[in-house]
């Protein structure tokens, strides 16, 4: 499996970005875990500055859907808005409690390419790279 | 006039005779006492005739009808002919049935829906709790024993079923929102001064200044009116913004409906596109960590201001600060 350079969580739950670091790490895909606990940090973090190396920039995005002020959709809005070099080739995850799948149809819809349900399995993570990345 | 009469019943003239023992035979049974009650009562008091009534149409069915009706008297007082008019207003009763269908439909899903939520989050509270407890034991025999990181899980484990039991207290409350419910006059001066007294380490700590019109006295429940007061100031005080003191204005007008009530501030202000979602139950628009709070607070003021038949909403700028609004209608239907 591919080792990523850098994945990026976003949860308002600290506990929940904590786990999933745990599960990055258990299975040793990516090199770095970058974690936001709003929409809005994340969106801030994206627009910074990549090119001097000094922080690296995400392959891969798991976002929560449920969170206070801008939740997941209005993120994937805002992030459909920004260049596209800034956008790259990241690949957007959604991570949610949610059961819904009118929830599933509308992600894809927004151009995320997956749909998983918390919490974070091994498994899962494993599957979602290899399809993305393999 | 009379073939009318007939067309609409779908027969034919001649088929039956034109007589008021026609219409005794057609209308019917369970509105033949009231209709010709009224009959009679346009004849002695020659008040204005105007009845609803169902005719059977010759295919059997009953048909909703409105007539009216002008009697002419001879010199003695007593009744000599009538002439009238009927309307076909069949259509109508049909959706006004509908209506008062769908609307006991409703009533009783929702109370259903009510239940549910009292049943679920009452048999919630146990195994919650019980994570809640050992996590305590657990911490209390074994903290020393564990690494940096095991305490970390501890505490997470703490700190995720203390938040789930406040959930299940206040989805709890909201259930029980509006059960058993005594509508008195209530004087919101007073309503207010309770509210106060209750919030009053949060006014000192925050240095508010909380300026209160006289206040009329309302039809509404006491208890419900307070925690909405409590609820609306204790957000102006909260959302305050960091540089200056809160300043928080209760005013009233009164307008065709009913009382407006409202509740400025001078703090952080409402993203216009969340003066919506902060209605919703447990909906936030900060993270757990700048405000504390499960998000409840405003979804009980919204029902609370719908139990009484209101509606409560907000305006707001970002930076500048927010007014609740909330009207109380001054005629409550109980």
């Amino acid at each position: 499996m591919k080792k990523l350079n850098c994945v990026l969580l976003i949860d308002d739950d600290v506990p929940t970005n904590y786990y999933n670091k745990k599960v990055i790490e258990q299975i040793d895909c990516a090199e770095h875990v970058e974690t936001c606990i709003s929409a809005k940090a994340a969106l801030e973090f994206l627009k910074s500055d990549f090119d001097d190396g000094a922080q690296p920039k995400p392959d891969l995005i798991f976002l929560d859907i449920n969170m206070p002020g801008m939740d997941g959709w209005e993120f994937l809005d805002s992030y459909n808005e920004l260049s596209d070099d800034v956008k790259g080739q990241i690949v957007i995850v959604m991570l949610s409690t949610s059961v819904n799948t009118d929830d599933e149809g509308k992600a894809l819809q927004k151009g995320v390419e997956g749909f998983v349900r918390k919490p974070l399995f091994k498994d899962s993570l494993t599957r979602i790279i290899e399809e993305n990345f393999g | 006039m009379v073939s009318q009469f007939y067309k609409l019943l779908g027969y034919s003239i001649n088929e039956i005779p034109a007589s008021l023992e026609t219409f005794s035979n057609l209308v019917h049974p369970d509105d033949k006492e009231y209709t010709f009650k009224m009959v009679q009562r346009h004849f002695e008091k020659r008040v204005p005739f105007l009845v609803e009534y169902r005719l059977k149409h010759k295919s059997g069915k009953y048909k909703w009808f409105q007539g009216s009706g002008q009697a002419t008297w001879d010199d003695d007082g007593k009744p000599m002919r009538m002439v009238g008019t009927i309307i076909d207003i069949d259509s109508r009763k049909l959706s006004e049935e509908a209506e008062l269908k769908r609307a006991a439909e409703l009533a009783e899903k929702n109370r259903e829906l009510e239940e549910f939520t009292y049943v679920a989050s009452h048999d919630l509270q146990e195994p919650v709790r019980t994570i809640a407890s050992f996590a305590d034991l657990f911490e209390q025999s074994y903290a020393d024993k564990l690494d940096e990181e095991g305490r970390q899980y501890l505490q997470f484990i703490k700190g995720a079923s203390m938040r789930s039991q406040q959930l299940i207290v206040d989805l709890l409350d909201y259930s029980r929102l509006g059960k058993s419910r005594e509508m008195i006059q209530v004087n919101m001066n007073e309503t207010i001064q309770d509210a106060l007294v209750d919030l009053s380490v949060k006014i000192k700590e925050a240095k508010a200044t909380i300026k209160v019109d006289d206040l009329p006295t309302i039809a509404g429940n006491a208890t419900e009116l307070r925690l909405l007061c409590q609820n609306l100031i204790s957000n102006a005080i909260k959302f305050r913004k960091a540089e200056i003191n809160p300043e928080i204005k209760i005013s009233v007008h009164q307008n065709e409906t009913g009382y407006q009530f409202s509740v400025s501030d001078n703090g952080i202000g409402i993203e216009e596109k969340y003066l919506d979602r902060i209605f919703v139950i447990f909906k936030r628009l900060h993270g757990k960590t700048e405000y504390e709070g499960t998000g409840i607070g405003l979804a009980h003021c919204k029902k609370i201001v719908e139990l009484h038949h209101g509606r409560i909403w907000v305006e707001s700028k970002v930076g500048v600060g927010s007014t609740f609004l909330f009207v109380i209608p001054s005629e409550i239907e109980s």
